[in-house]
């Protein structure tokens, strides 16, 4: 028997390794079963996936899907996946993983309208998280010791870079990710990490206004010169393999980058810390899921397809992440030892502990640009126009608000 | 049925006794029912068997462009996620057109990028056309091969080579600040005011060797006697581009129009990889929309609404450009 997989996930080099390790560690639990990978590029398993399920034929018996109301709510919506609650209790998901990462990976109610409760139609393996890269050879030079640990010090610190000549943030907005993660953070920071659920939540229908400060923060550090220059012409992955390059005491980026390329000699300089908040002791990172795994209705082999999901899922399946530099969505404490055991170092090392670190005592918390279908589309036009000087911070919550506010209203209505 | 035989098996006669056979073609051929001296077709008029030939090429047509084409404008009276049930909205894609700023914006931006990849080409084509009709070039099949070659280029790598020519640290701002243009260089494609037309360079770019070369055949027709006549009239070089090639040009420049016009304002590989629509969204084109709307946010109805605008746009568009072609005649 074949048992068709299809991810999401071309050009991530170390997931593929922990996966191709895994599903031969699945076959041979499984004797006369066969697994037949098919890795797309995001894109590509995105822009074909409706279509592809809907069929009757060419039905991959598991697939990758994307969080959020225009990929996995859509699939709901359509009746196109499977809803995985019997498999979730019989294996009691609910304490691999945490519940905020479960509920945002891949709940949905059974209309697909509200995200985020519900039942579960998907689950991610392995989880990344949002935090803040800082190259401590420049942060030596500059008479900077220790890491950030709250707002205040690492406006503090661009701060001194800046006084020096050096470039405190690295930053590429064309794409429109980076600046859109790091206003995250900053509105965490500003108030409370939970301010991100609250949105995604959609309980009110108008946005906070500590938008419109959160905003204003990050025009004030573009206006003080904090970013690269000509930032605009950058993506997210040119502006980090620019930092990685060396460029920039800072970049705000997420664990998907680890392990950094280069050699161990050159990469050791780099480390990677969650986003100070206003209090030192605050833990809070905006954090999901790799793209969740889901069983097509039209599935060949639903019942070997849900052995699979609950195996790459599992605890046994997490020294393969870590081995290959990956975060596993399931880790606990004890899957720590793993870590520090294995031979993770540097910025790798930083992204699994303090994984656990948020897991234990801190805050996971959305991408708020899933809240609407398009409000990814709506914020990235935003915030490159709050940055090209073509939109007031309160201009920028107005733009998101007309995108926001009716569709929440609708949602409830 | 009957005739089919009977028309093949003149095929070989008709060539060894033409006159002969013609006359029992028209008896047994493809035209049986008219009889009378009219209807008789005159040789080498299409038979109706011509149909036939013509149906494989016509079925994959309707198949892959009519029929799509059709289902679409169905499509755009709906609201539909691409496979849940349909909801008929009437008009109100249509409207959203009209009415949300950003989408007209959209087509806003495909006009602006018509100067640039249809009036700008076409006019350097000319110049550089009416130059070469008037003086011997060395090594002209170099050059016309070289101002062909960006045409030739896949549009997804065109765009990738930009990408780095146009970087804040890339070849053009090197060169402008080389020359002592210090002010002059920015990220061209992330600049609000610059990007559109950086983008709209890229296409003059690519197209002016699609002009040039239209345009040089064109040339190369008109014939010589009109040269002399008009300078032994006294014309000098303004005038003999006035009075003879541009008038020699007329249907050349016709098709050149058609033909930049219909890419400017179908663009979308360009911007696609360049820009995706960005800064802010100053360089949105329908046809990136109509991307957009349809895979990203999963609404089909209003995708197929822009789609058809668009090429309801395309065509009214192209009839002007023919129909000013023949008035100028």
């Amino acid at each position: 028997m074949t048992l068709v997989v299809q991810s999401g996930d071309g050009g991530s080099t170390g997931l593929l390794a922990a996966y191709a390790k895994l599903n031969s560690q699945f076959e041979a639990a499984h004797p006369g079963v066969k697994i037949k990978f098919v890795v797309k590029t995001f894109n590509d398993l995105l822009s074909t996936l409706k279509l592809q399920l809907s069929g009757s034929s060419g039905v991959p018996d598991v697939t990758q899907d994307n969080q959020g109301y225009s990929s996995l709510g859509a699939l709901v919506t359509d009746g196109l996946v499977k809803n995985l609650d019997p498999i979730a209790a019989a294996n009691d998901w609910s304490a691999r993983q945490p519940g905020g990462l479960l509920a945002l990976d891949g709940k949905f109610s059974t209309d697909g309208k509200i995200m985020g409760s519900g039942s579960v139609w998907g689950i991610s393996a392995t989880g990344t998280w949002v935090g803040l890269f800082e190259n401590t050879v420049v942060a030596k030079k500059l008479g900077i010791s220790s890491a950030p640990t709250t707002l205040a010090q690492l406006e503090q610190d661009m701060a001194i870079a800046k006084a020096h000549g050096a470039l405190p943030m690295m930053m590429g907005t064309s794409d429109g990710f980076e600046p859109l993660w790091t206003l995250y953070e900053i509105l965490m920071a500003q108030t409370s990490p939970q301010i991100l659920s609250t949105i995604t939540d959609g309980m009110s229908s108008t946005l906070p206004a500590a938008m419109t400060a959160a905003a204003k923060t990050l025009q004030t550090w573009q206006n003080d010169g904090y970013f690269t220059t000509g930032e605009s012409a950058y993506s997210n992955s040119d502006a980090f393999s620019k930092f990685v390059g060396g460029q920039g005491l800072f970049v705000v980026s997420g664990s998907w980058n680890v392990p950094l390329p280069g050699p161990a000699s050159s990469t050791a300089r780099f480390r990677m810390i969650l986003f100070p908040m206003q209090r030192a002791n605050q833990l809070a990172a905006v954090s999901s899921g790799d793209l969740p795994w889901s069983i097509p209705t039209h599935s060949p082999h639903a019942q070997l397809a849900a052995e699979y999901i609950n195996y790459i899922t599992s605890p046994a399946a997490n020294s393969a992440w870590i081995a290959a530099g990956q975060v596993p969505a399931s880790l606990s404490a004890n899957e720590l030892q793993d870590a520090t055991s294995s031979n993770l170092s540097g910025s790798s090392h930083d992204a699994v502990t303090a994984w656990v670190d948020l897991l234990q005592h801190g805050s996971m918390e959305p991408y708020i640009d899933w809240s609407t279908p398009t409000f990814l589309t709506t914020m990235v036009q935003s915030v490159q126009s709050l940055l090209g000087g073509k939109k007031t911070p309160s201009a920028f919550t107005s733009a998101l608000q007309a995108d926001y506010g009716p569709f929440v209203q609708q949602r409830h209505g | 049925m009957a005739n089919q035989p009977g028309a093949s098996t003149v095929a070989g006669p008709q060539i060894l006794a033409e006159p002969k056979a013609r006359g029992r073609r028209i008896r047994g051929g493809a035209f049986p029912a008219g009889g009378g001296a009219k209807s008789r077709p005159v040789p080498g008029e299409p038979r109706r068997i011509g149909y036939a030939y013509l149906a494989p090429a016509f079925l994959v047509y309707v198949l892959f462009a009519l029929w799509p084409f059709v289902h679409s404008i169905y499509l755009s009276f709906f609201s539909w996620d691409g496979v849940g049930p349909r909801r008929y909205v009437g008009f109100a894609n249509y409207r959203a057109i009209v009415d949300n700023s950003e989408l007209r914006d959209a087509f806003i931006h495909a006009f602006v990028l018509i100067f640039f990849y249809s009036v700008l080409p076409t006019l350097l084509a000319l110049l550089l056309v009416s130059i070469m009709s008037r003086s011997r070039i060395r090594g002209l099949t170099a050059f016309r091969t070289v101002l062909f070659l960006p045409y030739v280029v896949a549009p997804t790598a065109v765009a990738v080579i930009w990408r780095w020519l146009l970087a804040p640290g890339g070849p053009v701002n090197g060169l402008l600040s080389d020359v002592g243009l210090k002010s002059l260089p920015r990220p061209w494609l992330g600049d609000f005011t610059f990007a559109l037309p950086s983008v709209g360079l890229i296409g003059t770019w690519v197209l002016l060797g699609l002009a040039m070369v239209l345009l040089l055949a064109g040339v190369q027709k008109i014939p010589t006697e009109l040269y002399d006549a008009a300078r032994i009239d006294g014309a000098g070089a303004w005038w003999e581009f006035r009075a003879v090639t541009l008038p020699g040009l007329r249907y050349e420049i016709a098709v050149v129009l058609v033909l930049t016009v219909t890419a400017a304002l179908r663009n979308f590989d360009v911007i696609y990889v360049l820009t995706s629509g960005g800064p802010g969204t100053s360089t949105t084109v329908p046809s990136w929309l109509v991307y957009n709307q349809a895979f990203v946010v999963g609404a089909v109805g209003a995708a197929a609404a822009l789609g058809i605008t668009l090429a309801a746009l395309i065509v009214v568009v192209n009839v002007l450009i023919t129909r000013i072609g023949r008035v100028a005649t």
